[in-house]
């Protein structure tokens, strides 16, 4: 047989063309034919007409071929004398096309022709014709394409169906001996027929098949580098299957709810609005529910070498509308469009829905009803009529399409994230294990700094008990919800039931600000649909029907309740600012002596006599003083850095206050921050991460103030790009409570001191906020109630009266933030 | 147990007045239409076909799509999902007939029927659990009475009727004319069983009986140097359908369809691999998709493609 093609594929099994190696499968009655087959390339098909040509030749003046693009590629012929025949390319020009067997005829000029090659397309595909679930080859049909860096590494890189190489791992795999991959750095040796693991070597010359072609992964590179300890004696396709395209998408293998000891990941994602507490494992995981969805929102590419970005999807639910970003949006606003990626805007058909909705939020709502009213008068008994919660559909998981809840200060749209916790965290679905926690953390939690509860303390979080000032703390705080009985412990409504964060478009009908407004929501039975116009009454009659402009004189119910106001009963207005109500502290400025103490006297006067009460206050420094001195350290010369990997500082400090708050400023010029992790220890014992590495800031210099109350989160834009303060990466908390004094170390460290990046620590600082001077054992039946304080520090420092509360029972507290001070020491 | 009936029967289909068996995981048969999304039945979602494996039409026009990846069996009225089962134990064979539709289950082992209508699972085919080990294709003759099963991994088609009960076993192991090797899928009409065996590279045609009657096919040679040698030859012979007077044969190799007459005779090729519009990538399964156009999957781009139905005479 003259003809190449046939040749090869004829005598496979003999002759000078035999290959070396039995079929594939032949023992499975796999023969030549069942792969080797003419004109089988079809891929990358072109046509074109002959402008002349020969028995072995073709000349088309329109081609523009690469030399030899076409060798090992077939020409056929469509019509003509030739029709119907084709042959091997053996060699081409621009131009021009040649073959070893002649054709019976000369190609004519006119004669239609096309060229086909076989590519690892092609191979791939054919690979598959058996390797599916529906093939002879099922049992094995579980394989991904090797994909690195955008190219396809194909089967036969790694695979020899002719099995034909002496050392190729014979019956495991049909494995090469040497992979053929342009990036392979040497022979495929197998240790041991089958052993535990023998992807990897784990020792020079490092042959194992993973590791001839790894250069630039973390782990198992073929040049001795990186890390060749990772995972050792467990195989790489435990974590990294072949079904998978080798990506490490047996997530959970490594990446736990509750990650074993010594596990850890690198480097810190703080700065990708991860909250960096699970350094690799992850608390929770999105309700899709198992390791595979991690690729719902993960695209793995470049993992599996080890690469630690394990980058987003552009485009997780696969409807082609691309993401704008890839990277984890910088700001909340982004972030929220991450979420409708899924949860798309008004989607009430559920059509991109990933399998969950946004459950919870409505079924969390508490499915009790109140038979009847306390008083008689406001028919509570009517309360919940109509909320059968308990048999409410869950809401399908789209959100509405104004996604404009307003920010503190009334800044920008809200993210989801900025409620929700991470798609990793277990608080996703809930945005706390009670309802209107997330609401509180804002309104009268987190965003009021400085309340305080009936004790004194400052909680900074969610209100846990009907005992809380109304009138205090920040913009739009809540001090207490509407509820029925005032009994502690008693559920309460909470602010989902009026209020909705997801249909932001009902505030075009709550011109006064109530905003969120949703009276759809509070009676889901529809029993009062009418919207919220301004008038509060109205929205009242949606469950108190009965009381609707009852009042003589035309007075609205909002004239004598709130139900964010007031814990008094039938949550009555009680405003101490129109009652008159004053406080008045002394002696202010006071002198006490060096480590002395100082009685204090609150008198509160226009109180209501009617309500027995008592009086609480704090005495607390304001801005800072001593204690609460800015500390600094100078360092000339200068520590370099990078190699050596790390420098450290020290900085005494013998003052004698109480730590309550710390910020830190930086000045470590360096040309590259995001290698640089800057950590505070004091005394050698506890530690706190001011600055975690991030490989994804390639910015110079580490120059900024640490401030954990107001420094910009990690994750927001600010943080990425305004040169203000940030906060830090770590808990500085852990040194509230201890003494000043002591030896305040920072090191920092260049993460990575092969890169060349260079720099020094110049200086740096700390400023300590001192705690309270001293509170008042709340006396009962009294506003003149003395204090006493007791001041540890020396000099001079100008203090406040602050957090001073009138209580009463029942309960309604006043808080009066009197005058700064001036507390004059005696040494 | 009544006369006629195994114990995994379907009990739609026992006619014995004197028992009545309900198997405890599903309603009764009966039960009235409207019970929705009962046991694998829910609703309806967006979620994209992941790896479409076979495809069935109905009656009344809903194409079903079985996806082994995502473990459902999707319905599409005119391209608008209406029907989805889902938690599937790798479904791959799938057949419909009137309300009743079938399911092979390679997970386990097993070729499930379901009540369209009442969205329930009747229950199994012959044993249940392991009765098949590979239960690739199934077809359902059209009188309704007898359920086809390529079981391709044992080589042999396993006959059923529509009460769930074993009537025979075609083929078996072997090269000779009746015997089968890897049975990847079959098609039925009223009159013959045509079965793609695909490692002989052929198609054998029986009665509906089991009785065999011709065959056509065979391996493409090397030495194929022209187009009109690519005529009744087989690479990887993945899928038939009959209709009508034509047999149609999916070669996933070439991503093509050859079309034969009834007596095995070559009329023509539709469709094939590549990158183009009506091309396919990895084809796995063929019906008749109405006037002028045949339906293949094309699980590694997530689909079914449909193929213009205008034959070509080069392969």
């Amino acid at each position: 047989m003259s003809h190449a093609l046939a040749t090869l594929v004829l005598a496979c099994a003999s002759s000078a063309h035999a290959l070396p190696g039995p079929p594939h499968d032949l023992a499975a009655g796999i023969t030549c034919s069942d792969c080797h087959v003419p004109y089988g390339g079809l891929m990358g098909a072109e046509v074109g007409v002959a402008s002349s040509g020969a028995t072995t030749t073709l000349t088309d003046i329109g081609a523009t071929w690469m030399m030899d693009e076409w060798v090992g590629g077939v020409v056929s012929f469509v019509s003509g004398p030739n029709d119907g025949l084709f042959r091997e390319v053996t060699g081409n020009g621009a131009d021009s096309l040649s073959w070893s067997a002649p054709l019976p005829f000369p190609v004519a000029p006119g004669d239609d022709y096309s060229l086909g090659i076989t590519t690892d397309y092609d191979i791939q595909t054919q690979c598959k014709t058996c390797h599916n679930p529906m093939g002879t080859a099922a049992a094995m049909s579980d394989v991904g394409l090797h994909v690195v860096g955008g190219e396809v590494i194909g089967c036969g890189d790694c695979h020899d169906p002719h099995n034909l190489e002496a050392s190729s791992g014979v019956g495991n795999g049909l494995l090469r001996a040497e992979v053929r991959h342009g990036s392979a750095g040497a022979p495929v040796v197998f240790p041991s027929p089958n052993p535990s693991n023998d992807f990897v070597a784990g020792a020079a010359p490092f042959d194992g098949i993973c590791e001839t072609c790894h250069t630039a992964a973390a782990y198992h590179r073929n040049d001795a580098s990186g890390s060749h300890a990772h995972e050792a004696t467990t195989a790489c396709t435990d974590c990294h299957p072949h079904g998978d395209g080798f990506a490490a998408t047996a997530c959970f293998g490594c990446h736990n709810p509750a990650p074993p000891a010594g596990y850890e990941l690198a480097p810190d994602m703080t700065g990708l609005g991860w909250d960096g507490a699970y350094p690799k494992g992850m608390p929770g995981t999105h309700t899709l529910g198992s390791s595979e969805d991690c690729r719902a929102c993960h695209t793995l590419a470049n993992h599996q070498d080890g690469a630690i970005n394990v980058a987003l999807q552009p485009d997780p639910n696969g409807d082609g509308r691309m993401w704008s970003s890839y990277l984890w949006a910088p700001s909340g606003a982004l972030r929220a469009d991450w979420c409708l990626e899924c949860h798309d805007d008004n989607n009430g058909g559920m059509s991109y829905a990933p399998g969950s909705a946004l459950e919870g939020w409505i079924q969390n709502l508490p499915a009790r009803r109140l038979t009847e009213g306390p008083d008689g008068t406001m028919n509570k008994g009517d309360f919940y009529e109509g909320m059968d919660i308990a048999s409410s559909e869950p809401l399908p998981n789209s959100i509405y399409p104004t996604y404009v809840h307003a920010r503190r200060g009334g800044i920008g749209p809200w993210g989801c994230l900025e409620c929700h916790g991470g798609p990793h965290d277990m608080r996703w679905s809930y945005v706390g294990s009670r309802g209107a926690d997330a609401c509180y953390s804002c309104h009268g939690g987190g965003a009021n700094a400085n309340r305080t509860d009936e004790t004194g303390a400052t909680t900074g979080g969610k209100l846990d008990s009907p005992y809380h000032e109304y009138n205090g703390g920040g913009l739009f705080s809540i001090a207490s919800t509407h509820d029925g009985p005032l009994t502690p412990g008693a559920d309460a409504m909470i602010c989902r039931q009026c209020h909705d964060v997801h249909r932001i478009s009902r505030q075009r009908d709550a011109p006064d600000g109530w905003s969120l407004f949703d009276p759809t929501d509070v009676d889901p039975a529809g029993r009062s649909s009418t919207p919220y116009l301004g008038t509060k009454t109205t929205f009242c009659s949606t469950c108190h029907p009965t009381i609707t402009g009852t009042h003589t004189g035309g007075a609205l119910c909002e004239d004598c309740h709130t139900w964010h106001g007031s814990s008094l009963p039938k949550l009555l207005w009680f405003d101490p600012v129109a009652e008159g109500v004053t406080v008045a502290v002394s002696p202010n400025p006071a002198t006490v002596p060096d480590a002395g103490s100082q009685t204090f006297t609150a008198v509160v006067t226009n109180y209501p006599a009617w309500l027995p009460s008592y009086a609480q206050w704090s005495l607390v420094p304001t801005g800072g003083g001593d204690p609460g001195a800015t500390l600094a350290k100078d360092e000339f010369p200068d520590l370099a850095l990078g190699p050596p990997s790390a420098v450290s500082s020290d900085l005494v400090v013998s003052h004698l206050a109480t730590i309550s708050g710390l910020q830190f400023h930086l000045d470590v010029p360096h040309t590259y921050r995001g290698l640089l992790r800057a950590e505070i220890t004091k005394d050698g014992t506890t530690t706190a991460l001011l600055q975690a590495d991030s490989m994804f800031d390639f910015t110079a210099d580490l120059i900024f103030t640490y401030d954990p109350v107001s420094g910009y989160l990690p994750g927001s834009l600010e943080y990425r790009t305004s040169p203000g303060p940030r906060r830090p990466s770590g808990d500085l908390g852990v040194f509230t409570g201890g003494p000043v004094a002591g030896t305040w170390t920072l090191t920092i460290t260049d993460t990575n001191p092969a890169s060349g990046a260079t720099g020094a620590l110049d200086y740096w600082e700390l400023t300590v906020n001192a705690g309270t001077i001293g509170t008042l054992t709340p006396v009962s039946d009294s506003f003149d109630a003395g204090f006493l304080a007791t001041y540890p520090g020396t000099g001079e420092v100008t203090a406040g009266i602050t957090g001073g509360k009138v209580s009463a029972w029942p309960p309604v507290q006043v808080r009066v933030d009197s005058a700064p001070g001036t507390l004059t020491v005696t040494p | 147990m009544g006369r006629g009936c195994v114990v995994a029967a379907l009990l739609l289909a026992c006619q014995d007045p004197g028992t009545s068996v309900v198997p405890s995981e599903a309603p009764h048969p009966l039960a009235p239409p409207g019970v929705a999304h009962t046991g694998p039945f829910s609703a309806p979602d967006g979620l994209p076909l992941v790896y479409p494996t076979r495809l069935a039409w109905s009656d009344d026009g809903v194409l079903y799509v079985s996806d082994i990846q995502q473990g459902a069996v999707f319905g599409y009225r005119d391209g608008v999902r209406e029907v989805q089962l889902d938690g599937l134990d790798r479904p791959q064979g799938l057949a419909v007939h009137g309300d009743r539709l079938y399911v092979g289950l390679a997970g386990a082992g097993r070729v499930d029927a379901f009540d369209l209508s009442a969205r329930v699972r009747l229950g199994s085919l012959g044993d249940g659990d392991g009765a098949f080990a590979m239960p690739n294709a199934i077809a359902v003759a059209p009188d309704g009475e007898r359920i086809y099963v390529a079981d391709s991994a044992v080589d042999e088609v396993a006959v059923h009727s529509a009460d769930g009960t074993l009537i025979r076993r075609i083929g078996g192991p072997g090269d000779a004319d009746g015997q089968l090797r890897f049975p990847v899928d079959l098609d039925v009409d009223g009159e013959r069983l045509v079965v793609a065996d695909q490692t002989h590279h052929r198609v054998q045609i029986f009665d509906l009986d089991g009785g065999f009657l011709s065959s056509f096919g065979e391996p493409l040679p090397g030495d194929a140097l022209t187009v009109d040698a690519w005529q009744g030859r087989f690479t990887r012979l993945q899928s038939v359908a009959i209709e009508g007077s034509s047999i149609y044969v999916l070669d996933s190799w070439f991503g093509h369809v050859q079309v034969f007459d009834l007596d095995g005779r070559p009329q023509g090729f539709a469709g094939r691999r590549g990158n183009c519009a009506t091309c396919v990538d990895l084809a796995l399964d063929v019906e008749v998709g109405g006037e002028g156009a045949l339906l293949v999957t094309d699980p590694e781009r997530g689909r079914w493609a449909t193929l213009p139905l205008e034959l070509r005479r080069d392969p």
